[in-house]
């Protein structure tokens, strides 16, 4: 499991990688909000290499959407794969943290 | 069952009194990440085995009755197969003769591993301590779930394993009015104490059958309260997905909400589909002022209705494969077992594909049926 925070011309990036399962959120949570939250901008998740979420990253994902819209900024997520989207359907997650098919989507998103 | 876990306490004392100085040499079984067991190594040896009366007994189909042997010796550790069918593995070379375990190698025995810590005393009773208070928080909820009911015109059955870290699930039923029904099961994310009781503090609402200003037999509306009153920034990050049903018997309606939650599955007598149940709306907590939608159906006579949390179908088998739920589904169309109830026959079936019975998040099954 591994997360990738880039700055995209003044949107955060941030890549996740590997099962996004119980054990594995506890160790890249602080990292992940610690690398998007300060920035306060909008920023963008991919998605593309994560294999499996479980209901912690769900909240990891969601803790980072609710700080960041008090600061005024959007999250949204692009690249899931069928499973994941499965998973995010499950929990209705995508209406509050948009779901895109690409990169360039995302961006266009959070600048529109 | 209480007189078995303070005998077993009693005797881990005594083998303690006998190893002399600051550390202990300990074999910690983990899940993931997380240690679910921590057994001391005493001058005595331990033996390793899938049935009693091995010291360590690991529910893997992979393990041997007796499988291996660990010695303490002049300080060290030394791990010996005996005659294992799948044989012992310490970090990765299979075992001939009496092989050294050292401090932080990995002992490995069918799909489990055990790794070796040198733990001082202080470290070992903290340790002991938070499996205490995991014990006692899921006693305290296992207290709240219902008791089966075998008789009535419906009848429920359940089986519930919290995992060793202790998830949050809950989940209760019982009468609303003279001819409505109501049933729920609500999975907190995360584990611990802190989830299993706010599990709790979720459960306890909802059998008081009471929420304010809310007809408790309109799903949408009791999950559109719960998502006001458990909104997650006022309870420590939490948010939790629950599935809700309201059953009417003069007219044989079901009506439902999910919150998050996947399916509940309704199966005609003839067994040959199972009917997904679910409405699409948000986990309880994530966002005040959400909108949440309920649906129905009618329930055929001598139909049944499966109720279950993600544990049951989010294991990895034995082939590393990750299920999905309908490879769970799957196994609800198989036949009932003669002399096992049916959460107990899936329970089982889960079990045997994963090749254990321990799992990763609580295992909350509940199958109601229908007149």
């Amino acid at each position: 499991m591994s997360v990738v925070i880039t700055d995209l011309s003044g949107v955060t990036k941030a890549e996740l990688a590997g099962r996004l399962d119980t054990s594995n959120v506890n160790r890249v949570e602080s990292s992940f909000l610690a690398g998007i939250v300060p920035k306060g901008q909008h920023t963008v998740v991919d998605l593309s290499q994560v294999t499996f979420i479980a209901s912690l990253g769900i909240r990891m994902l969601l803790s980072a959407a609710r700080v960041l819209s008090r600061q005024g900024a959007r999250l949204v997520m692009y690249g899931a794969s069928p499973g994941i989207m499965e998973i995010i359907e499950t929990t209705a997650l995508s209406d509050i943290i948009p779901v895109l098919p690409s990169e360039a989507a995302a961006i266009a998103a959070v600048s529109g | 069952m209480g007189e078995v876990e303070e005998t077993q306490i009693v005797t881990r004392a005594r083998l303690m009194d006998l190893i002399p100085g600051d550390r202990l040499h300990c074999l910690e079984l983990a899940i993931g990440d997380d240690i679910e067991r921590r057994h001391v190594v005493s001058p005595l040896g331990l033996k390793i085995g899938r049935t009693a009366p091995a010291d360590i007994v690991i529910a893997d189909s992979e393990i041997s009755r007796s499988h291996c042997m660990v010695t303490l010796k002049d300080g060290e550790l030394y791990v010996t197969d005996l005659n294992s069918t799948n044989g012992t593995f310490v970090d990765g070379v299979r075992v001939t003769g009496a092989a050294p375990l050292p401090v932080g190698s990995v002992l490995q025995v069918g799909k489990r591993s055990l790794k070796h810590e040198w733990r001082t005393r202080a470290e070992f009773e903290q340790s002991e301590g938070e499996e205490r208070d995991l014990q006692r928080a899921a006693s305290y909820v296992r207290a709240l779930l219902p008791a089966p009911r075998h008789e009535g015109p419906i009848r429920a059955d359940w089986v519930y394993k919290p995992s060793a870290k202790l998830g949050g699930d809950a989940f209760g039923y019982g009468q609303l009015c003279e001819h409505r029904y109501i049933c729920y099961l609500i999975d907190v994310a995360g584990h611990g104490a802190g989830a299993a009781m706010h599990a709790v503090a979720i459960a306890n609402q909802l059998r008081q059958k009471s929420l304010p200003n809310t007809d408790m037999a309109r799903p949408e509306l009791v999950l559109s309260t719960l998502n006001e009153l458990f909104q997650m920034d006022d309870h420590d990050g939490l948010y939790f997905t629950i599935w809700y049903g309201v059953y009417d018997a003069r007219t044989r309606r079901l009506d439902y909400a999910s919150g998050g939650h996947h399916a509940a599955y309704l199966v005609p007598p003839e067994r040959e589909s199972a009917i997904p149940m679910r409405t699409r709306n948000v986990v309880i907590g994530a966002m005040p002022a959400m909108n949440f939608t309920q649906a129905s159906l009618t329930v055929p006579a001598g139909a049944a209705c499966y109720l279950f949390s993600d544990g049951v179908f989010e294991i990895v088998d034995r082939d590393g494969q990750q299920w999905a739920i309908e490879d769970f589904v799957a196994q609800i169309l198989q036949p009932p077992a003669a002399g096992s109830s049916e959460p107990q026959r899936l329970f089982d079936a889960v079990s045997e594909a994963a090749g254990s019975s321990r799992f990763e998040d609580d295992f909350s099954l509940v199958v109601f049926n229908f007149d």
